[in-house]
């Protein structure tokens, strides 16, 4: 896995939340407790001068794992977040995905719409599945929640798109750049706190964690943030084997994420 | 340590997963000395609302025994909610 200079990419992120910031008015971020979004909020930190400047949205299921539960609780005391916690329901027949998909994306138009959202910043990375390499730092979505992947604008000399449809809003995308293994450094250098689900247990570990049903442990003995490292130099495996969305056919995440899907 | 015996509350819930009965469990749960968890999902996928409440938790003590099952969802009404929330404390086995 190709390692990057973790400080670049640390610039460069900084650069888009800080222009997402000042271009919008409503800035709010996904967080899923996971390693990316809680790497974007220790980001965030950084160039904000240790506060998290907008609010963080966690949209729950009901069904993510105990251990998520008690990291968001933890984390946001510790970091003073602005929290909120928008409820899906489970309708499988909104999505082949239950938990997923439609369900989440209803959750997401819900609190977007209560609370005058015109940009997400999502943590999303290049590296972890085709459809996301077609993404941009700031990607516009327009009232339905719609991404014309076809027809997105150039982002030359840091020139970000931040025109806005009438009621649609923009996807902010800081770790657009970053691998996974980038990603494990930064929580290396940074000290990040990371949910403990990703470190191994009997010889099984979680390498991308979702809610307890679409998620499947993978076998690994990396027990600490240098294992995951040594891990990943090494892997030949896809981040996002032990996710079920994931196994489906290969477009599925392409046409989620071009319903409004983060 | 005082240790309760969780395995009534969790045959209430098996009856009825109220929001009050999954509140009563989750107070309980903090003096039972229990430790793991296990999701046990065996529909592989989640296509239809029954397979959600076909899932269910295995719980464990410190020494990995299993004490008792519970399902993961709470009702309320017709809706039908996760509620692995409950669990927080716990460590997963899954893994």
């Amino acid at each position: 896995m190709i390692q990057q200079d973790t400080k670049e990419l640390e610039e460069r992120a900084i650069f888009v939340m800080r222009e997402a910031k000042t271009k919008f008015k409503n800035v709010a971020a996904m967080w899923s407790m996971g390693k990316d979004s809680t790497t974007m909020l220790a980001l965030a930190r950084k160039a904000f001068l240790g506060k998290v400047p907008f609010p963080v949205i966690h949209i729950d299921n009901g069904i993510d794992f105990p251990e998520t539960y008690a990291f968001r609780e933890e984390l946001a005391k510790k970091w003073k977040l602005d929290l909120i916690v928008a409820k899906s329901e489970i309708k499988p027949e909104l999505s082949g995905f239950a938990c997923c998909g439609a369900n989440k994306t209803v959750a997401l138009k819900r609190v977007m719409e209560e609370h005058g959202i015109d940009a997400l910043i999502v943590s999303i990375r290049r590296d972890e599945h085709g459809i996301r390499a077609k993404e941009r730092y700031m990607s516009p979505r327009d009232k339905e929640f719609k991404w014309d992947y076809k027809n997105q604008p150039a982002e030359i000399w840091d020139d970000y798109s931040s025109k806005l449809d009438a009621k649609g809003h923009i996807r902010v995308h800081p770790l657009l750049d970053f691998n996974e293994i980038d990603i494990w450094q930064y929580v290396k250098k940074n000290k990040v706190p990371v949910n403990p689900l990703y470190f191994s247990r009997n010889g099984l570990r979680f390498r991308s964690l979702g809610c307890t049903h679409c998620t499947v442990a993978l076998k690994s003995d990396a027990k600490n943030v240098d294992d995951i490292i040594k891990e990943l130099e090494s892997t030949e495996t896809e981040e996002r084997s032990g996710r079920s969305q994931d196994k489906e056919k290969m477009y599925t995440m392409e046409k989620l994420r071009a319903l409004g899907y983060f | 340590m005082f240790e309760k015996d969780i395995r009534p509350i969790a045959d209430a819930l098996w009856k009825d997963q109220s929001k009050q009965n999954w509140e009563a469990f989750g107070t309980s749960l903090k003096k039972s000395g229990l430790k793991y968890y296990r999701i046990v999902f065996e529909a592989g996928k989640l296509e239809k609302q029954d397979d959600l409440r076909t899932s269910y938790a295995e719980l464990y003590d410190a020494k990995e025994k299993l004490v008792a099952k519970i399902p993961i969802f709470m009702t309320d009404g017709a809706n039908v909610e996760g509620a692995t929330i409950y669990l927080k404390g716990l460590l997963n086995l899954n893994r």
